[in-house]
């Protein structure tokens, strides 16, 4: 058989590279499938400023339990137009947790944007006798200071109520505010 | 001599089934132990991913080996003893020529040898190399089916009422 199988080689060996490659490629691509992250262990994070360095994103996904990216994107508050209609489009719809100058978080409408906070310790941001969102505090500007640019006085932050990460599936949102503050 | 008996031929179909069921099992192993992998990796999955690829591309080559080498090899000879078993009978007086060497006949590669029958040289193939030595110049008393040599007896072993 040993001799059968060596004559076959010069004809089949193109066989055994194929078989070897597809294992590689099918299995690389299974796994990424089974292992891709759901909407749910996905955190959207918008960010009204200059984002230094996105290393925050591995740093954040690694504190927190159940989620395994964290993505952020930003636009620059002081740029007018581009801005709101980012913030509108991005930040409020499809984003999960929205970090803001207080000065946009008192001109959005709290009410239809976010959802409301409970037992987030740190400065309360409040519309219309409701808790959504709570400031950053100098301590964690610092702390954040590596890797996001602070340039406003008071940054604030929120859970966007259209977001499944806002208690409708997980609550991870409030957990990544738990951890932006604390 | 008989050179190939009934027995062959069941022997190579037991052999093909065997080899059939031995990769049926082998499959199915495969299959679990690459789901159980898949299934139980961790987020970290790396090296599970990488025992996957292992196990995978070696059964892969071994399913190469499989069908374009073993149980290839086993059809071919289950098939070849159905054809000489099933052939009809030429018996003939046969002088014996020269040694062709090994020479591949329906995918089978035999020993085969140059026999003179009837004044005309023709090659015979030898089942699993048909373990005889033969005499230059000796007559032997032939049984060939499909081409392939399946009794032999030097002339006069053999009652000759029996050679047609």
């Amino acid at each position: 058989m040993k001799k059968r199988f060596l004559d076959s080689l010069p004809s089949d060996w193109v066989k055994y590279l194929v078989v070897i490659i597809v294992s590689v490629l099918l299995w690389v691509w299974v796994f990424g499938l089974y292992h891709a992250p759901k909407d749910s262990e996905k955190l959207e994070v918008f960010y009204a400023g200059v984002v230094k360095d996105y290393t925050f994103e591995e740093v954040a996904a690694d504190a927190l339990s159940g989620v395994k990216t964290v993505s952020v994107s930003s636009a620059y508050p002081w740029t007018g137009n581009s801005f709101e209609q980012k913030y509108s489009l991005v930040a409020l719809t499809a984003s999960d947790v929205v970090i803001v100058p207080e000065e946009v978080a008192v001109e959005t409408e709290c009410k239809r944007a976010f959802e409301p906070i409970e037992g987030i310790a740190g400065k309360a941001f409040v519309q219309e006798g409701v808790q959504y969102g709570v400031y950053l505090s100098d301590e964690a500007k610092q702390a954040l200071g590596a890797y996001l640019e602070f340039e406003y006085d008071e940054y604030v932050v929120f859970a966007v109520a259209a977001s499944m990460n806002s208690g409708q599936v997980t609550d991870h949102s409030f957990k990544l505010i738990e951890w932006l503050v604390g | 001599m008989i050179l190939i008996r009934e027995e062959d031929r069941e022997r190579a179909e037991k052999r093909k089934k065997r080899l059939l069921t031995t990769y049926i099992v082998i499959a199915c192993l495969f299959v679990i132990a690459s789901l159980l992998l898949l299934f139980l990796s961790p987020d970290g999955y790396t090296p599970y991913m990488a025992v996957t690829i292992v196990i995978s591309a070696a059964f892969g080559c071994y399913s190469v080996f499989f069908f374009s080498v073993q149980y290839d090899f086993a059809k071919k000879t289950s098939r070849l003893l159905d054809k000489v078993l099933g052939a009809l009978s030429e018996r003939e007086y046969a002088l014996y020529v020269k040694e062709l060497g090994n020479m591949t006949y329906d995918g089978i590669e035999m020993r085969t040898i140059r026999l003179l029958i009837l004044g005309n040289e023709r090659d015979v193939h030898l089942y699993d190399q048909g373990d005889i030595s033969l005499k230059e110049g000796v007559e032997y008393t032939v049984d060939i089916r499909a081409g392939v040599l399946y009794e032999i007896a030097e002339k006069g072993e053999k009652d000759e009422k029996a050679l047609s």
